[in-house]
């Protein structure tokens, strides 16, 4: 079994920061027994979604109390933790089902403290009339039909289990992953319906049918096992252009990597939170940007693979 | 030297798509002026450039009439500061079904100009012209409005004369971006006004409902400079000088 570091880090982005709007991203780590977890959130900016940087924190937390629940869509029948096909569709449509119920206690719990909907929330002035018709319509079925696009979000998760990762996605945003062998890929299927700032969200009726996933094997002596994955909102895509964005993610990964074979984890995940993720939005896309990690905890196999991946550049 | 200072950041590129009719009834002081125009928007362009360290604009330029031509070439978008300019020369028909086959073909990332665009960051396309298409067009422009690219740009048309304004909407997908004149001067003016108004809108990321917003329509872009144009109204009366020539 292959053992990660794990590091979740967000920064707000300076395009928000001026209007006043909290981050709408989220980013989290978690782990019990063999389990890994590293999830993120990327909240819609839309003024419709009023609600997202809550729904984006949701998401997360969904993700991760699923991932819990959910040990038993582990097939445990050949004594090898595996992940199955059948269960990987209950875990998707889990994890919806959740972050719906949690919004939807959300929205009552929040109605009940405040005498008019918006009170307090500075993004509620961004509200277009459709949906704030919508969102105060005293038909109880118009509301209940809507106020999850209050909060909606995207969701990328990876969870490492024995001899597996599972890396799962709903809307835009990378997973990277660089191979023992020094191969860098993005494993997860690309949903073409994601496009510049139109993406497909977890606040859809169906967004279980709408997840797209990768299983990848972590058998250690497998030059296919991967030694490191990060995932990345789509802030942090957007630092770069559009044309083989994924390369020049690879090359993002790879300076973390170095730096971390360079000065350890500590220092890295450190100066990723301070310096390098403001750095990035500041500098590029002006969005909030998160970046999750899981990088194999043996240095000669992530330095082997490093150099690998230069050799066939 | 930290992580940051090892990762290279470019600046976002906005591309600026100019797609003009060169026709034969463009002939004498139509073509004229829509050579003049789009000559004069270049240094407006490049001097945009200088002051804006997010994004970079570049440009392309197709001309049609029978045919079309990519008078600033196949390869991609270019440096407005380093374009050498060629007028066009009016003759011919007005293809506008194969100038949207020609445009929806460029509106790619793996083989069209799109390749240096960022994904938060809508092209600008101005469509000038001053007729009734002259082949069939519709199945062309339908196919050009399901690519993500048209979808999410920035659609400007100026229409010139006995230019159909019903398809030039059916372009914009707006009628508040067709904008008609018959007046030769004006339409230079009109040209270089929305060239350079709606590219400053996109470029400075003014068109916010689309360029910061997840999940915007995509239309946005368009009704953002839409508004941008109206409340510009001013800026294009002080840029009209009757009394200049070209």
């Amino acid at each position: 079994m292959i053992r990660y570091r794990l590091y979740a880090g967000t920064a707000p982005g300076p395009k928000y920061q001026e209007k006043g709007w909290d981050c709408q991203d989220c980013s989290k780590i978690f782990t019990f027994d063999d389990t890994q977890i590293a999830v993120l959130a990327d909240g819609h900016g839309s003024g419709n979604c009023f609600r997202s940087e809550h729904g984006a924190r949701i998401a997360c937390e969904a993700a991760i109390k699923m991932t819990w629940l959910y040990r038993v869509f582990e097939d445990r029948s050949k004594n090898v933790q595996r992940f199955s096909d059948s269960g990987i569709e209950s875990f998707k449509y889990a994890i919806a089902k959740e972050w719906r119920l949690s919004v939807r206690e959300d929205w009552i719990k929040r109605a009940s403290r405040t005498h008019k909907l918006g009170d307090g929330e500075v993004r509620y002035a961004a509200v277009k009339e459709k949906f704030l018709d919508r969102y105060n319509s005293e038909d109880k079925n118009i509301v209940e039909r809507y106020l999850y696009t209050a909060y909606g979000t995207t969701l990328l998760l990876a969870v490492s289990i024995e001899n597996q990762v599972l890396l799962l996605q709903i809307g835009d945003g990378t997973c990277v992953v660089l191979r023992r062998d020094g191969t860098f890929c993005c494993p997860i299927p690309v949903d073409e319906n994601n496009y510049l700032n139109v993406v497909v969200s977890i606040c859809e009726e169906d967004a279980d049918l709408k997840m797209r996933h990768a299983i990848i094997d972590c058998d250690e002596d497998s030059p296919q096992a991967p030694v490191a994955i990060f995932m990345t909102s789509d802030g942090v895509d957007d630092c770069f252009p559009v044309f083989e964005n994924d390369k020049h993610l690879y090359g993002l990964c790879s300076v973390i990597i170095e730096n971390i074979l360079e000065n350890g984890f500590e220092a890295t995940e450190k100066e990723m939170t301070k310096d390098l993720l403001p750095g990035l939005t500041e500098k590029g896309s002006k969005d909030d940007i998160s970046m999750c990690y899981l990088v194999t905890e043996d240095m000669d196999a992530l330095r082997e693979a490093l150099e690998a991946s230069k050799t066939n550049d | 030297m930290g992580m940051i200072d090892r990762v290279e950041v470019p600046r976002k590129v906005c591309p600026v798509i100019i797609l003009a009719d060169k026709s034969i009834s463009m002939d004498g002081l139509p073509i004229g002026s829509e050579n003049a125009a789009i000559e004069g928007i270049l240094p407006e362009l490049a001097s945009m450039n200088k002051e804006n360290p997010d994004a970079f604009i570049k440009f392309a330029l197709m001309e049609f009439s029978t045919g079309v031509n990519w008078k600033t070439g196949i390869d991609g978008l270019v440096d407005p500061a380093e374009y050498k300019w060629v007028d066009l020369v009016a003759d011919g028909a007005t293809s506008f079904g194969l100038a949207c086959k020609e445009l929806n073909n460029k509106l790619s990332v793996s083989h069209g100009f799109m390749k240096q665009a960022s994904g938060s960051m809508s092209p600008v396309i101005i469509l000038i012209s001053d007729g009734e298409p002259t082949d069939s067009y519709s199945v062309a422009l339908a196919e050009l409005k399901k690519n993500n690219w048209f979808k999410v740009a920035a659609k400007i048309a100026i229409g010139y004369g006995k230019a159909n304004d019903k398809v030039l909407e059916e372009f914009t997908g707006n009628p508040e971006t067709v904008i008609h004149t018959n007046d030769v001067q004006e339409l230079k003016n009109l040209i270089k006004f929305v060239a350079i108004t709606s590219s400053m809108v996109v470029s400075t990321g003014q068109a916010t409902k689309s360029n910061t917003d997840t999940n915007a329509d995509p239309d946005d872009t368009t009704s953002v400079v839409a508004d941008a144009l109206k409340q510009a109204q001013a800026a294009l009366s002080d840029a009209t000088d009757p009394g200049e020539e070209w």
